[in-house]
């Protein structure tokens, strides 16, 4: 089986044109997962009543199920329903208007989300207990105390798992083509389905995402160098 | 008149009652040293007066606050708080922080003092405690005895009404613990209110106007230094004082 070089490079070439696409889906998807995995993270550290226990097992559960089950999940709920609960709201948006695009964000957010909160809650039970007390005994409240003592020790804990996170839902963009989502690996097949050279379509596609990775691998240690400098010795 | 009145405070951990009413009476400028066996109950009655720990029952005044320490609300704590200041057995310096930060914290953060004035004050007490030179270092670049000033310093700046420290010299380095206490000396005895709990029974002597021994949750004797460290008049702190020059003895050998 020979490799056909010259037919690689014309896969390559329209397969890049959508790592814009990925990387603004990725992104999105991991900012708003990063937000309410956040506050996922606190809820449950914090043990407050109702939400700590409600988002035990909410996460226990998402956790478990594959990736793949739950974007072709949220697409098919979105799909039957999404017209007709639109208009029980009085909305005048349909399913065409929202697009693909969305609903392949909205899935991969809330993955990250369940990955984010378990990163992030991590990361918080990495501060020692008498970080807390020193920042209350010199007045602060509890919220006082989060902002400007724990989370600035807590997220730069984080960075490491963050970083995971964030490369597997840029890999996690390809599984979007289940929902129709032309991203890297499906342009590459797609390219390649004339004449039947997916090896090369799989291999073009794999080399982007590898070259993603390594950027993103790249940023994430970057930001530890410069963030995680300042609290040398966290549980000390 | 007292700045500190404390009347049956009560502390249990679970079925563990760890404080059984301690009555606690602090003047104005006074320096209160606790002393008392390990596990008797003197650092979480010094946590309970910051509310790190909320005592079970009891009632607490400290200057112009009192509260029913059994019905005592978020915000009342927070009050309490702000009169008050901690030095940590372990220091407990702000990791994130540098040494000026670290003092800075307190004072902008729950204090709204403006950065600018809270960044003189911080270095003015840094040169005080003998770091005017370590501003911008942090906790990890410091040693124990140099962590342990930067606790100092953020305790002064706050200008609480009083100070508790707890052991404040129990994790240092034997060779620092002298010059940790000279600078403590220092700090309490220009009418700075204090109590302080440790077991340096010369430091004690020496700087406490008051001496309160604590067995098993219970004020057991207290007076003047020489009267409790001097003359002890119940068994429980002869017993207590014996074993602790016992426990001191393998020092004379060195
Ligand atoms: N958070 C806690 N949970 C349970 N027991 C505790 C806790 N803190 C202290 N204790 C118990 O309370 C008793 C007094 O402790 P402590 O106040 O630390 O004593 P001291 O400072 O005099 O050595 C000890 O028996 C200790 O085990
Ligand atoms: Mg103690």
């Amino acid at each position: 089986m020979s490799f056909d070089l010259e037919f690689a490079l014309e896969v390559f070439l329209k397969a890049i044109t959508k790592v814009p696409l990925t990387l603004g889906v990725a992104f999105s998807s991991l900012l708003i997962g990063a937000v309410f995995g956040l506050f996922i993270a606190l809820l449950r550290f914090y043990k407050v009543p109702g939400f700590g226990l409600f988002f035990r097992w909410f996460v226990t559960v998402f956790k478990g199920t594959p990736m793949v089950m739950l974007i072709s999940i949220t697409y098919l709920l979105v799909v039957y329903n999404f017209d007709s609960v639109a208009q029980s709201l009085g909305l005048s948006i349909t399913f065409k208007d929202v697009g693909k695009t969305w609903i392949g964000v909205g899935a991969l957010a809330f993955i990250s989300s369940i990955a984010f909160s378990e990163a992030f809650r991590g990361a918080l039970a990495a501060v020692s207990k008498c970080q807390y007390e020193a920042a209350y005994s010199v007045g602060e409240t509890r919220i006082q105390a989060l902002i400007h003592v724990i989370l600035p020790q807590a997220l730069p804990v984080s960075i490491p798992m963050s970083c995971n996170i964030a490369i597997g839902i840029t890999k996690g963009v390809s599984i979007l083509y289940l929902v129709g989502i032309i991203e890297i690996l499906y342009a590459s097949l797609q390219a390649a389905s004339r004449t039947y050279q997916f090896l090369e379509a799989y291999v073009v596609a794999a080399l982007i995402y590898w070259g993603l990775s390594i950027i993103i691998e790249q940023l994430f240690g970057f930001a530890e160098r410069r963030f995680g400098r300042k609290v040398r010795d966290i549980t000390a | 008149m007292s700045v500190i009145e404390v009347r049956r405070l009560k502390k249990a951990f679970k079925q563990h009652q760890v404080l059984k009413g301690i009555d606690l009476d602090v003047d104005e400028g006074e320096i209160v040293v606790i002393i008392g066996a390990s596990g008797s109950g003197k650092t979480t009655l010094l946590r309970c007066l910051n509310f790190l720990e909320k005592a079970d029952e009891g009632s607490y005044r400290l200057d112009g606050l009192s509260t029913d320490l059994k019905h005592v609300t978020k915000k009342q704590i927070t009050a309490f708080r702000l009169k008050t200041a901690m030095v940590f057995q372990t220091y407990g310096l702000f990791l994130n922080k540098t040494a000026q930060e670290n003092i800075m914290e307190g004072l902008v953060v729950a204090r709204k003092v403006p950065k600018k004035e809270a960044a003189e004050t911080a270095k003015s007490v840094l040169t005080q405690v003998g770091l005017g030179d370590r501003l911008n270092a942090r906790p990890y670049q410091l040693s124990g005895g140099e962590q342990q000033r930067v606790g100092i310093a953020r305790a002064l700046a706050l200008n609480p009404e009083v100070i508790l420290f707890d052991e404040p010299t129990s994790a240092l380095d034997p060779e620092k613990v002298n010059e940790i206490l000279d600078l403590i000396r220092d700090v309490v005895s220009c009418g700075k209110t204090a109590i302080l709990v440790t077991h340096e029974m010369e430091f004690a002597y020496d700087v406490a106007d008051k001496v309160i021994f604590i067995d098993n949750g219970e004020i057991v004797e207290q007076g003047t230094p020489q009267q409790v460290l001097g003359d002890p008049q119940q068994e429980r702190t002869q017993q207590f004082l014996a074993r602790f020059m016992l426990g001191k003895q393998p020092e004379y050998f060195l």
